[in-house]
């Protein structure tokens, strides 16, 4: 799909549509940050280079995720 | 319902701790009364009561992601479920509630509060409490993401109870903007 035809789309919208999508691609973006969080933690980053990678502290990175991983 | 029966077995707080557990595992950061709707089919009365079971409820809140997403012309999401389920404690302390850092939506938070409200000392909040302030928190919000998770705003407006009810914003259990406010 165009990513003009995405934004038609996200544009034309009844509202309750929109901000029930804009729920779930908070929860898709979680899932996927939760996965390779831990799977570059697996692959032997530091919390500092993840923490860069999302753009946040390493210290956040390490209490969201710190008890998950080990 | 089982009205006056005490259920010592159980606190109210195991099951924000369950809703926190399906929160985790569709990554959300919020308890919204969805999750918490979830955390209580987690036992089996209450599915027998809705006559819902917690998978077929837990479909349906990934079938409505899907449609919303395929509706601002987004593909599906096929679903690989990774997270695993700590086991839950009857009385979860306040530090194993704090830690994972997901907090209730203001919706759920009321909900909580409400099935608190006409208790007395030496009454226990009980699940069927708690599922009673689920739905009436559905009704006041004009549908709920909890339950009629499908409305849409325009039907959401009715006269309940001589106020005028406007569907709000809380029914897609998030806030526009800012972090939980501290407990």
């Amino acid at each position: 799909m165009e990513s003009s035809e995405i934004s038609d789309a996200i544009d034309s919208s009844d509202p309750a549509i929109g901000l029930r999508a804009s729920i779930a691609l908070h929860r898709l973006g979680e899932r996927i940050e939760a996965r390779h969080a831990t799977l570059a933690r697996q692959q032997g980053w530091s919390w500092q280079e993840i923490g860069d990678a999302l753009g946040v502290t390493r210290q956040s990175v390490h209490a969201k995720y710190g008890k998950e991983v080990q | 319902m089982t009205g006056q029966m005490k259920t010592p077995d159980y606190h109210p707080w195991s099951t924000f701790a369950a809703a926190q557990q399906e929160a985790l595992r569709i990554g959300d950061r919020r308890v919204g009364t969805d999750l918490l709707l979830l955390g209580l089919l987690r036992d089996h009365d209450i599915e027998e009561t809705l006559h819902v079971s917690l998978a077929s409820a837990r479909a349906q809140l990934a079938a409505l992601d899907n449609a919303a997403l395929a509706a601002v012309g987004l593909p599906e999401v096929v679903e690989v479920a990774t997270h695993v389920d700590k086991p839950i404690p009857v009385r979860p302390s306040v530090r194993s509630l704090m830690q994972p850092r997901i907090r209730l939506t203001p919706a759920a938070k009321a909900t909580m509060q409400e099935a608190a409200r006409p208790m007395r000392r030496g009454k226990k909040i009980t699940r069927q409490r708690l599922l009673l302030a689920l739905l009436e928190q559905a009704t006041r919000s004009g549908g709920g993401t909890a339950l009629g998770a499908q409305r849409r705003p325009s039907a959401g407006a009715r006269r309940i109870g001589g106020r005028r009810h406007r569907p709000r914003i809380v029914r897609f259990n998030r806030t526009p903007s800012g972090p939980a406010r501290s407990r």
